[in-house]
């Protein structure tokens, strides 16, 4: 064969992945969720002012019924909720699905793996260096009371009983938006009335806070608008 | 040439590339057990080793640039702290427990006396940022570093370009971690046939096989797990060791159980390095009675002739050779001629 075919049979097989490929990234469907908080409603009596709101979301996965049709390559969404981004995925069109399972915090097999990059790089400041371990959620600020009562917690963990990950699982259908709402009032009810200001390590009380803010996450279908 | 002698040839040679180990390959000692730490995720690289080698070594690590790991790290008294009950930080800062001999890392599955850190590729995150040791921030330190033309030109020649980002630069460290291999002393030379114990040492070997092994187990002379040894708790210090990570009540005052390798230099002793010399360590066990973490009740009889015969077993776990590895000293060359020359 002379250079000349090689170099044509080259451009023709690159053509195919180019349009193979194109085909595949227009043929995804995109499935978005914007994140919200109750903050609005702790603000209304100026009773509350959060100054920190972080969260770990991840491991999202995809089913139809019980059968799991598409998982997020990016392991960990590391998120802002005081200033949130949409989380959206591009999935294959053809794929049907009726429920998202994601996670809020970072599961043990992760917090095991040693040195990792991304959000879930120890500069991001959510990863205990004392005592390994990512940080599930961080929400600190500042209780208006007679006397100002700073609040902090970092709820953390991932061994034994002290794992505070939590599961949630949703009725989600293609090509819909979706909010997930994060409501932090019936955890921070809990923790204030129990004078607890402060919780900074892996411990029972992190995994009770863990628990009320994850039954109290709900997921809505966005109404009235377009899908892109 | 004929073709199939070349074709022989080759395969001969690329069958040496392969079998043949590279220079900086992980060498598990023969008698050995596996390892626990993931080489796949990071492979040997002797220019990696080297930025992990200068950055031990390297007091940019902490806040006032005035220690380094090796500050209580010494590779000439087996990267122990030697003669330091607890560990210092900068500012005469003195920590809560005692700096250990640092060895044979790869086999361990969590570091720390209480087993707080649960990789070695993150262990160096907690000496760094602790208020009474290094009292540093990743962030810091990472800014430090990529102002540094030294190691910026190092990670370049490791990396392939020249960011120093947090995976690199603790990755690079726990490759000259995981160099610090003692295998050589004695008693690995008796394992490998190449040596004999004395009749004494000998007696002392049984001694030690009847009453430390459950806990100092061989070949690494450590179980690696977190048991307790009837030691008081110090009020001062009111140390609760591994409880504080699990907060169950069963790991109350359990701490992970030190190899005995190179116990000659890791003096003084304990989690708090409240004993300063091996014959109190052994009086402390001549009449005790324990019970393990596998729930098993021992109790240790041990009379003066004992002490003595055990004492001369346990000196054959001195292992000089990796005392004395130039290949783990201080990087002169690197860090005080190229430095200068880079900076």
């Amino acid at each position: 064969m002379n250079i000349g075919m090689c170099f044509k049979r080259i451009i023709l097989v690159f053509l195919c992945c180019t349009s193979l490929y194109s085909n595949a990234v227009a043929q995804s469907q995109k499935v978005t969720f914007f994140l919200q908080t109750d903050f609005d409603q702790l603000y209304l009596n100026d009773s509350v002012k959060i100054s920190k709101c972080a969260i770990y979301l991840t491991n999202f996965k995809f089913y139809n019924q019980s059968e799991l049709v598409f998982e997020d390559a990016n392991q960990a969404h590391l998120v802002d909720l005081l200033d949130p981004s949409p989380i959206q995925f591009n999935i294959p069109v053809n794929l049907v699905y009726n429920r998202v399972v994601f996670n809020i915090g970072v599961d043990s097999n992760t917090n095991v793996a040693g040195i990792l990059t991304g959000d879930l790089d120890p500069r991001e400041g959510m990863y205990w260096a004392w005592q390994s371990g990512y940080i599930n959620f961080k929400l600190e600020g500042i209780l208006n009371a007679k006397v100002q009562q700073a609040f902090q917690y970092h709820i953390g963990g991932y061994a034994g009983k002290l794992n505070a990950i939590q599961t949630n699982a949703f009725e989600v259908y293609p090509n819909n938006k979706y909010t997930l709402s994060f409501n932090f009032m019936p955890m921070l009810q809990y923790a204030l009335a129990q004078k607890q200001f402060e919780i900074m390590s892996p411990q029972l009380k992190a995994v009770q806070l863990a628990k009320l803010l994850s039954e109290n996450t709900t997921c809505t279908k966005v109404q009235n608008l377009s899908n892109e | 040439m004929n073709k199939g002698v070349i074709f022989f040839i080759l395969l001969a040679v690329f069958s040496i590339a392969f079998i043949a180990p590279l220079e900086s390959e992980f060498i598990k000692p023969a008698h050995f057990p596996k390892t626990k730490y993931n080489f796949q995720n990071n492979p040997f690289d002797s220019n990696k080793i080297n930025i992990g080698r200068a950055l031990f070594y390297d007091p940019i690590l902490s806040k006032d640039s005035t220690i380094s790991c090796a500050s209580c790290h010494s590779n000439y008294t087996a990267f122990a702290h030697v003669d330091h009950a607890l560990s210092h930080g900068i500012a005469d800062r003195i920590g809560i427990r005692n700096a250990p001999g640092l060895m044979n890392l790869a086999w361990h599955e969590n570091f720390m006396w209480d087993g707080a850190i649960n990789n070695l590729e993150v262990q160096s995150l907690a000496p760094l940022t602790n208020h009474l040791e290094m009292d540093e921030n990743l962030n810091h330190v990472l800014e430090k570093l990529n102002r540094s033309f030294f190691y910026k030109n190092l990670f370049k020649k490791a990396y392939g370009d020249d960011i120093i980002s947090t995976d690199r630069f603790l990755k690079s460290i726990t490759q000259f971690l995981l160099q610090m291999v003692s295998a050589s002393a004695k008693y690995d030379s008796v394992k490998n046939g190449n040596a004999i114990f004395t009749l004494q040492e000998k007696k002392g070997y049984h001694i030690f096989k009847k009453n430390c092994a459950v806990c100092h187990t061989e070949p690494l002379f450590t179980n690696l797990k977190f048991e307790q040894n009837n030691l008081p708790v110090d009020p001062n210090l009111n140390d609760m060791g591994r409880m504080r990570i699990t907060q169950s009540a069963k790991d109350s005052i359990c701490f992970k159980v030190p190899t005995l390798r190179n116990i000659t230099f890791t003096f003084p002793y304990m989690h708090d390095g409240r004993m300063r010399k091996l014959q109190e360590v052994l009086h402390h066990y001549e009449n005790i009675e324990l019970l393990t973490s596998n729930h098993k009740r021992i109790k240790i009889k041990l009379n003066k002739l004992e002490q003595v015969d055990l004492t001369a077993f346990l000196l054959t776990l001195d292992d000089q050779k990796f005392l004395f590895n130039p290949t783990l000293a201080f990087p002169k060359e690197l860090l005080l001629m190229n430095r200068r020359k880079n900076e």
